[in-house]
């Protein structure tokens, strides 16, 4: 028993420091943007000058660009000259920061609701059409982007919304990626529960609303999250719909930051992933329940 | 949890409410406008009367006044050379703009010269004018200053200067605020020519007004042209040069002008200077900022200015009668980058224009309208220099700068009911830019042609970033909506070749009995063939080569070896002018690409050497960014001046004029080699294309009606600074070349005049007319390219090769490295087009 | 025969009842089925016709030559290679390190929840935002190229030698490792401890109890999250995208690139083809998840 314990201790010792390697990998990349984004222009282009071929000229000139690459942790002084600029001189970031949210939070809210309702649907009612027309879910949900794209941008043409931001919405809108977690949630719902409503005379829709969604509201905000974090990332929709610069969100920017202001990028970037942190944060318990009810594909 | 979750969802319902409404908002308006914007459209058109104003070289248009449906405008005709004729205000009525009657009219000499700048219609209908007259009989025309130092006596130019020569020169230093200590150091040569260049501002002619000679009057005539009276303000007007006159609410005309201050004579301020009709007396106020745009009064006496504000962006400002300064109430920002000819309107209103778009705005409700682009209405400018009336009766003066002559055009466009105007079949022509030569074909075809109306679609606009442009021409030609006729200048023609989307134009040439006996350059149509079709077809184009003396690589063909070897036995020459070792590989590359990546074939080629040989050959040089850096701010020599002086190899020759040929042969004289860039087998020729590349689309409805508008472009191509593609408008280009310019000489001697062609300062040379063996050689040059520099190259491959040749240069891999990976690289690029 | 009667006329009202709710609950679906064929399905059928003909402006059908093509095409077999290559080092990587972590995690261990948090946080952050720590660290001079010069190896130029697949393997694992494991954590969570229990008095070790006892209950998840896996594989492009552009290193060049390259290249009916041929390949591999899971499924619950 006294050996079988110390075994357990070593173990669980070993187990702790795998977890902490493992959250060093996954934290490392992170934390780096972070801290970095508290470097200064200058800083950033001593630094990593050799990896970004473009750091930005100041107005005073050509700045020292170190022969080496430095990855540092810790910048030399804390300095908020890359928010500074990114906040207060170039209005663009903001601009596409805030194109950002005009795409992403319609889509994800509209989305779910109509995802949740499509959700309730499979729910209820099963049948050869209904496992049909679940299956082609499935696979839509599961195609790469660059299968969709021609659709896409036929679509848009067809009903004259090209680059219009309703080119985002809509498709983003009627995706089907967020019917199948929502269906996974609703089947384990007791069938007792809604058949006791059934007999009490409660129609399709007050089940679906009084019962149905407030039961499923850690799964609504987990598939919201998930909707959300995958929006938030579009690169090809946005690049491919819309040709006004105008309109794109940060992310494309992003996707270009070798070939724009460097010295801005790690503030930008920070700058982006704050919203999903705070959501990933508020919301963690329901993003992993929700995941989690996703085993299986049926 | 629960409570967490409420408030989570609040907070989303809160931020989705804002972003609706503002993102829908935004959506929904952006969308409306653009129905607004057609429904203007629809609703509304423009006929057009044209009335040529001036139509000739030897005519001036000044100023325009209107008054109901009579317009007064002045103006200036002349005997051929300028050195007489006469200066007039006339008037006519817009219902019969043939009938002008002249009001007043002044002669001048060659010895004076008058001036119109303002005219005003007062309400009896008498007119009010400015006239400038100014008077060079008994001065020293300052442009010929430099041409007094050798007649003083022993004087060679080369002395150092003395206060003594001054005297003797007459030049007086206090005028510009020197003293002698700062020309001491110099020669009395120096001296002329700094004095030269600060007593004209550069541009030959402009220079007389800024002489004390000048009288000017307030003129005041009746209707008849009677004067009844005439006020001479010329002290007060003396250090007045107004850009625009604008008539004030208080009856005083307002003048934007500049003024020297300062000892320096480089600083220049911005000044409003007010002029009270009545007693004669001018005040002279500060504008205080010198990001003036342009003024203009609107049609009630308010000055507008039109500023850029802190943000760099255009904004509206107004000028404060009472204090005398911006008021800086009204600084509305304006949709536009910039602004030109800001004219008067009605009421509250102004009319501007924007690269030949014309706005109008209004000031009590802030309200800046577009109105339409003027190539809509077939008006083709160069410049806008008027705008009246109304928006229901709108005049318009524009102005063309032909080769040889100035035409000033009055456009008399009345609003009608879209109905009125017969409809006419569209034909879309896409281009990224529409280039001049094709926006006056159109306009010319679209006059003609009863049936169609041929609608140019810009693909790069100013807020179309330039892939997106891209992107979408390319979606267009490919979802079937595509342009009819395609301008491909500047694009990758490469990358459209084989699919079938534009017709065969040898079809058409063959088919079309007139155009089929042309002289045409076979060897440039060649570069856009595509299994034996022609793609596109270019009016005009130029040759890019690289001249060196014939010691240096005597009749040898300029291979990469030759090459290599001539830039590595001189490590201390430039090579080619400002060329880097990035421009020069990309030069290389691009002028080779051919070699590198065979589309036909479907092969690419980094890996046998050659490209490595590219590599070393650039190695050395400087990189560009220290080219630049070096040059910043300093006196740069300019490229012959450096052939000449022989620390230069390569003269770079654009060659799009007989001048520039001729130019090769003056600059080395002990005879010389001509090349394109070097290559594999070298002897390339290379030409250029960059602008009027017509194609067909395939899917077009009306085939045959874009060929005569291919055939339009073609004819009336600009060939003034570009070679023709028509060989019998070459030879008649090389047959003016080839006649001297004759003039009688003092002596009564008919001699030949060259042309004095000059860089920078120091370097000039004449060109005589050409010789018959040049003409030939020319020709036989220019009808024997073999390669195209624009648009052969693929932009993705090419940014592969920039890219990855950077780690070569900065010595982070080996070339052969390097190679290996552009192969990769583009060879993947190559494969997916298989 | 009384019964009968009864029985009959209770069941008429009750399908009909149904019916009704059959078709409600169908309107339910309506809104988002209409947007999915109006947005996904139809156009996708407009691909397939693209993906047989021979070109946009022409239109002339050319039946399977496009796919014949393709299947020749060296760009689409090198992406096709380096996809499949790509997903079999990634997918048993993803699939065995999140198993493991889950099971690291399934014990009792000090600040568990918050190793979780970290483990799942990558999934929520955009890529494009950690991009820029990756290509500082995989740069020709950059800090991993400095380290493993300390044991004294060569300078590795990863973004363009046969390196660069470690890069997208670990950005890839370093992405979906989080999601994986949330899945496995649930599965060992749903292991009967009474059947482990049981097995540990019989003096099994912890090895055998896993690979005896656990696995089988997860087979399941284990099945899912490979096909998961294999699936997500399939949509590495934007991070590799992100790294090194439209035409990256040969051993980088995936599906996606030949398909976003054919896009901007005017070449509609090839990526038409490449993209029906990669949705039948989808369709198969779901189709054996479906099938699979029926199986496996069964095989837990007898």
């Amino acid at each position: 028993m006294r050996r079988k314990k110390k075994k357990g201790a070593a173990g669980m010792a070993a187990k702790t420091i795998t977890a902490l390697i493992f959250s060093v990998f996954f934290l490392l990349p992170i934390v780096l943007t972070i801290t970095n984004s508290f470097m200064s222009t200058t800083e950033i282009s001593s630094n990593y000058g050799k990896v970004f071929s473009s750091v930005s000229d100041d107005e005073d000139g050509r700045e020292y660009i170190g022969e080496k690459v430095n990855l540092k942790f810790i910048p030399d002084m804390v300095s908020f000259e890359q928010y500074w600029s990114v906040l207060l001189k170039s209005p663009e970031y903001l601009l596409k920061f805030w194109n950002s949210v005009i795409y992403v939070v319609p889509i994800t809210l509209f989305q779910i609701g109509i995802a949740s309702m499509a959700a309730y649907s499979f729910t209820r009612f099963e049948g050869k059409i209904k496992t049909m027309i679940f299956f082609l879910y499935i696979i839509l949900m599961l195609m790469p982007y660059q299968v969709t794209l021609v659709p896409n941008y036929l679509v848009s043409d067809w009903l004259n919304i090209l680059n219009t931001r309703w080119a985002v919405w809509l498709p983003g809108i009627m995706s089907p990626f967020s019917v199948y977690l929502l269906t996974k949630y609703m089947k384990r719902i007791p069938v007792g529960i809604i058949e006791a409503a059934q007999i009490d005379g409660a129609g399709e829709l007050r089940i679906f609303w009084n019962i149905c969604l407030p039961l499923c509201k850690g799964a609504l905000f987990s598939a919201a999250m998930l909707v959300f974090v995958d929006y938030w990332n579009m690169v090809e929709q946005p690049l491919v719909l819309l040709k006004d610069s105008e309109l794109h969100p940060l992310s494309i920017f992003l996707s270009k930051i070798n070939t724009g202001e460097t010295g801005l990028a790690f503030a930008v970037a920070t700058i982006y992933m704050v919203p999903n942190l705070l959501l990933f944060f508020y919301g963690e318990d329901y993003l992993v329940e929700g995941i989690a009810s996703q085993n299986g594909m049926k | 949890m629960k409570r967490r979750f409420m408030r989570l969802a609040a907070l989303g319902m809160t931020v989705v409410t804002a972003c609706s409404v503002t993102g829908c908002g935004k959506g929904e308006s952006g969308s409306k406008e653009n129905s607004d914007d057609k429904e203007a459209k629809s609703e509304y058109g423009y006929l057009v009367d044209y009335v040529d104003v001036v139509n000739s070289e030897n005519a001036e248009f000044y100023t325009l006044a209107m008054d109901g449906d009579n317009i007064y405008y002045s103006g200036a005709t002349s005997n051929e050379d300028w050195t007489t004729g006469e200066v007039y205000i006339k008037q006519f009525n817009i219902a019969s703009p043939d009938e002008q009657k002249t009001i007043v009219s002044y002669d001048f000499t060659e010895d004076s010269y008058i001036y119109i700048p303002y005219v005003q219609v007062k309400e009896d209908g008498s007119l009010l004018f400015i006239r400038r007259e100014y008077d060079y009989s008994d001065m020293d025309v300052t442009g010929e200053m430099s041409e007094t130092v050798p007649e003083l006596e022993g004087l060679t130019g080369e002395e150092t200067i003395t206060e003594e020569y001054l005297e003797l020169l007459g030049i007086d230093l206090e005028e510009f605020g020197l003293v002698f200590d700062d020309v001491k150091e110099l020669t009395v040569g120096e001296v002329v020519d700094m004095y030269d260049a600060l007593t004209s501002d550069g541009d030959s002619g402009e220079e007389y007004y800024y002489d004390d000679n000048g009288k000017t009057y307030l003129v005041t005539v009746d209707a008849e042209g009677k004067e009844t009276s005439s006020k001479d303000v010329s002290e007060a007007m003396k250090d007045c040069y107004p850009y625009s006159y604008m008539l004030g609410k208080d009856g005083k005309i307002y003048m934007q002008t500049e003024v020297i201050i300062g000892a320096d004579m480089d600083t220049w301020e911005m000044c409003m200077f007010s002029l009270d009709t009545e007693s004669g007396e001018v005040e002279q106020y500060t504008v205080g900022t010198s990001e003036v745009l342009g003024m203009t009064a609107t049609g009630d006496g308010q000055i507008v200015v039109a500023k850029y504000d802190d943000e760099g962006e255009v904004c509206i400002d107004t000028w404060d009668m009472e204090k005398n300064k911006l008021s800086g109430k009204n600084e509305d920002k304006l949709d536009v980058m910039w602004m030109e000819s800001m004219y008067a309107g009605e009421g509250d209103t102004f009319f501007y224009s924007v690269d030949n778009t014309l706005y109008t705005y209004d000031l009590s409700e802030q309200k800046n309208t577009k109105l339409f682009k003027l190539v809509d209405w077939n008006i083709t400018a160069d410049n806008v220099s008027w705008i009246g009336g109304t928006e229901e009766n709108l005049i318009v003066l524009t102005e063309m700068y032909g080769s040889s002559n100035w035409a000033v055009t009055l456009n008399l466009m009345t609003r009608v009911k879209a109905a009125d105007i017969p409809e006419k079949t569209e034909i879309t022509l896409g281009c990224l830019y529409a280039a001049d030569t094709i926006t006056n074909a159109v306009v010319e075809f679209n006059k003609k042609s009863q049936n169609y109306k041929v609608v140019i679609k810009e693909y790069l606009t100013d807020d179309v970033e330039y892939d997106a442009g891209i992107a979408e021409f390319n979606n267009d030609i490919l979802s079937g909506n595509g342009p009819d006729l395609i301008d491909l200048s500047s694009l990758d023609i490469s990358s459209y070749a084989g699919k079938g989307l534009f017709e065969d134009l040898y079809t058409y040439i063959e088919n079309d009995a007139e155009f089929s006996k042309k002289n045409l350059n076979e060897s440039v149509l060649k570069l856009f063939e595509s299994d034996g079709k022609l793609m596109a077809m270019p009016s005009t184009f130029s040759v890019q080569m690289l001249v060196s003396d014939k010691s240096l690589y005597g009749d040898s063909a300029l291979t990469l070896d030759k090459f290599a070897e001539i830039v590595k036995a001189n490590p201390d020459k430039e090579i080619v002018d400002l060329t880097g070792r990035e421009s020069m590989l990309a030069n290389l590359y691009v002028c080779n690409s051919d070699y590198f990546v065979n589309m036909a074939d479907k092969t690419c080629n980094f890996t046998d050497g050659t490209f490595e040989k590219l590599l070393n050959i650039c190695k050395d040089l400087p990189s560009d960014e220290e080219l630049w850096e070096q040059m910043d701010g300093e006196y740069e020599e300019s490229e012959p001046e450096k052939v000449s002086k022989g620390t230069l190899l390569f003269y770079n020759l654009s060659l799009y004029s007989p001048e520039e040929y001729q130019i090769a042969g003056l600059l080395f004289k002990n005879g010389y080699n001509m090349s394109g860039y070097p290559s594999v087998e070298g002897g390339e020729v290379t030409a250029n294309v960059y602008s009027d590349l017509m194609a067909i689309s395939s899917n077009s409805k009306y085939k045959e009606d874009c060929w005569e508008i291919v055939k339009t472009i073609f004819e009336s191509a600009d060939d003034m600074f570009n070679i023709p593609v028509d060989n019998d408008a070459l030879d008649k280009m090389l047959e003016e070349a080839c006649t001297p310019n004759m003039e009688v000489d003092d002596n009564g001697n008919e001699v030949e005049m060259p042309s004095v062609y000059g860089w920078g300062d120091n370097f000039e040379l004449e060109i005589y007319a050409m010789t018959e063996a040049e003409a030939e050689a020319m020709k036989t040059l220019v009808n024997s390219v073999t390669t195209l520099v624009s648009s052969t190259y693929n932009e993705d491959v090419y940014n592969i090769i920039m890219e990855e040749s950077e780690a070569f240069f900065e010595g982070d891999a080996t070339a052969s490295e390097v190679c290996e990976i552009i192969q990769s690289r583009v060879n993947i690029f190559i494969n997916e087009d298989n | 025969m009384f019964l009968t009667k009864v029985k009959k006329q209770s069941k008429k009202p009750r399908s009909n009842r149904k019916r009704n709710r059959a078709a409600a609950s169908s309107l339910f679906l309506l809104p988002s089925f209409a947007g999915v064929m109006i947005f996904f399905v139809v156009p996708f059928l407009v691909v397939i016709y693209y993906a047989l003909i021979d070109n946009p402006v022409q239109k002339n059908f050319v039946f399977l030559d496009n796919f014949i093509e393709l299947f020749q095409n060296k760009a689409f077999l090198l992406a096709a290679g380096n996809t499949i290559k790509f997903s079999l080092i990634a997918v048993p990587l993803a699939v065995v390190l999140s198993l493991a972590l889950a099971c690291v995690l399934e014990k009792n261990l000090p600040f568990k929840s918050q190793f979780r948090s970290f483990f799942l946080t990558p999934m929520m952050v955009p890529v494009a935002s950690v991009v820029l720590v990756f290509q500082v660290l995989f740069h020709q001079n950059g800090v991993i190229n400095e380290f493993i010069g300390v044991f004294g190896a060569d300078k590795i130029n990863w973004f363009k030698s046969d390196y660069a697949m470690v890069i997208i393997v670990i950005l890839f694992l370093w992405k979906n490792l989080g999601y994986n494991m949330i899945l496995f954590l649930a599965a060992l969570g749903a292991v009967p401890k009474d059947v482990l229990e049981a097995a540990r008095m019989d003096g099994a070790s912890e090895f055998q109890l896993f690979f005896k006892m656990k696995l089988k209950y997860l087979s399941p998840t284990l099945f899912f999250v490979t096909i998961f896996s294999i699936i997500n594989s399939f949509k590495v492009f934007r991070e590799v995208y992100l790294l090194t552009g439209d035409y990256p290193y040969e051993s980088l060049y995936m599906l996606q690139h030949f398909m976003n390259n054919a896009f901007q290249s005017l070449n509609y009916q090839k990526l038409s083809a490449a993209a029906v041929v990669m949705s039948l390949v989808m369709v198969v591999i779901i189709g054996i998840l479906f099938v699979a899971e029926n199986h496996f499924g069964k095989d837990v619950e007898g």
